[in-house]
């Protein structure tokens, strides 16, 4: 079980971590965020191993991200915490980087529901259907979106 | 993300082909940093929640303490409840969990059963002493009675008698009456069972004797353990 934790773990976490980084914008939330969304996946594994789990766990990195913007606190805080550890190369390779500044600050500006289907959709690539199925809504609804958030980012980046 | 694709899902949503084409245009033109965490921070993250995870499945008395808090209240009122009936006369509120605990404390130990006809003479006294109908008097009486005839324990009739003796100097008349015809009674049972114990050969009425019937049952019973040995 360990083994395929492991390897879930190594396959999903960095897309995860960058969804919720998006989202979030401070490096140490989504780290934390991240560590949350794998233990809740894990707690859960026997019931949803046969799901395809690239879907679910981005669902389970909404719904936390909802639940955080309501309580405005650490979800860690809810379960017995860690230590929430940061990679430290990456965190100077970000700040550094001006085009990740530009776009972070960018899609900061989105709605909420444009900029998660900008992200599943662009930076992510998934297809309409797969965002479709983590956000809950239908596809044609996932197009429209993809349709104004493109327009509402070529705006705030030019 | 194929640009023609994007195109025609954009026309599809409402957007001109001229502004379909800027649009995937522009999606192409963007920087989408795939950044990544390194592998072996990657490694430590996920050691970390695997232990959080087993911590989480571990026993937890946490999950206990309000469960455990509660049923450790629910003893200390039913074992002061107990406590405080102790002292309790028939009639009154705490009167029945003063006879349940004595049947637990008989479960415990049988050597307690002794004890009975002693607190029901007591009760008895205790009645007349607060002056007490006769009535409650003479049912409490027949309590005595009931409850002592279990006991052949010579000693713990003697001091129940004794109360029952003590007892009738404050008592009506009437009450007066009735405890001389259960002291007399008590007598007459007294003296059937000497006799019925004389007649089988034995000379005590000791408690740990079997009843009659069984007398050479223990004897069996430990030949039989001789034999398993």
């Amino acid at each position: 079980m360990t083994e395929e934790f492991t390897e879930v773990y190594l396959k999903y976490s960095d897309k995860i971590f960058r969804f919720l980084y998006w989202h979030c914008q401070d490096i140490q939330k989504a780290e934390d965020l991240t560590s949350e969304v794998f233990f809740r996946a894990f707690k859960k594994w026997q019931e949803f191993k046969d799901e395809y789990p690239q879907a679910w766990l981005y669902r389970i990195a909404r719904n936390l991200l909802i639940d955080s913007y309501r309580s405005k606190r650490s979800l860690s805080s809810l379960e017995e915490a860690l230590e929430i550890s940061i990679d430290e190369d990456l965190i100077e390779n970000l700040e550094k980087n001006e085009e990740v500044q530009k776009l972070k600050l960018a899609l900061g500006k989105l709605p909420e529901n444009l900029r998660q289907v900008i992200i599943l959709r662009f930076f992510e690539d998934l297809s309409s259907a797969e965002v479709g199925s983590i956000l809950g809504i239908a596809e044609g609804n996932v197009r429209v979106l993809q349709y104004r958030g493109l327009q509402k980012l070529k705006e705030e980046l030019e | 993300m194929n640009k023609e694709e994007l195109i025609n899902e954009l026309i599809a949503a409402g957007a001109k082909p001229s502004e379909a084409s800027e649009l995937a245009q522009f999606e192409k033109s963007l920087n989408k940093p795939l950044f990544q965490r390194s592998h072996g921070f990657k490694l430590t993250q996920v050691k970390k929640v695997l232990e959080r995870l087993n911590k989480s499945h571990r026993f937890s008395w946490r999950r206990f303490i309000r469960p455990l808090g509660l049923a450790i209240s629910g003893l200390s009122v039913a074992g002061a409840s107990v406590f405080a009936s102790q002292g309790s006369l028939p009639g009154e509120p705490l009167y029945p969990i003063k006879r349940l605990s004595e049947t637990v404390f008989e479960q415990i130990n049988p050597e307690f059963k002794n004890e009975i006809p002693i607190r029901r003479s007591e009760e008895v006294k205790n009645l007349i002493e607060s002056d007490k109908d006769d009535d409650a008097i003479k049912k409490s009486l027949e309590d005595y009675q009931k409850q002592s005839a279990d006991t052949e324990n010579e000693e713990s009739i003697k001091q129940a008698e004794a109360n029952l003796r003590k007892a009738q100097e404050s008592a009506t008349e009437k009450s007066k009456e009735e405890i001389e015809k259960v002291l007399k009674e008590g007598d007459v049972k007294g003296e059937q069972n000497k006799k019925g114990s004389e007649s089988k050969g034995d000379d005590s009425r000791d408690s740990d004797q079997k009843p009659s019937g069984d007398s050479n049952s223990l004897e069996e019973d430990n030949s039989h353990s001789g034999e398993n040995d």
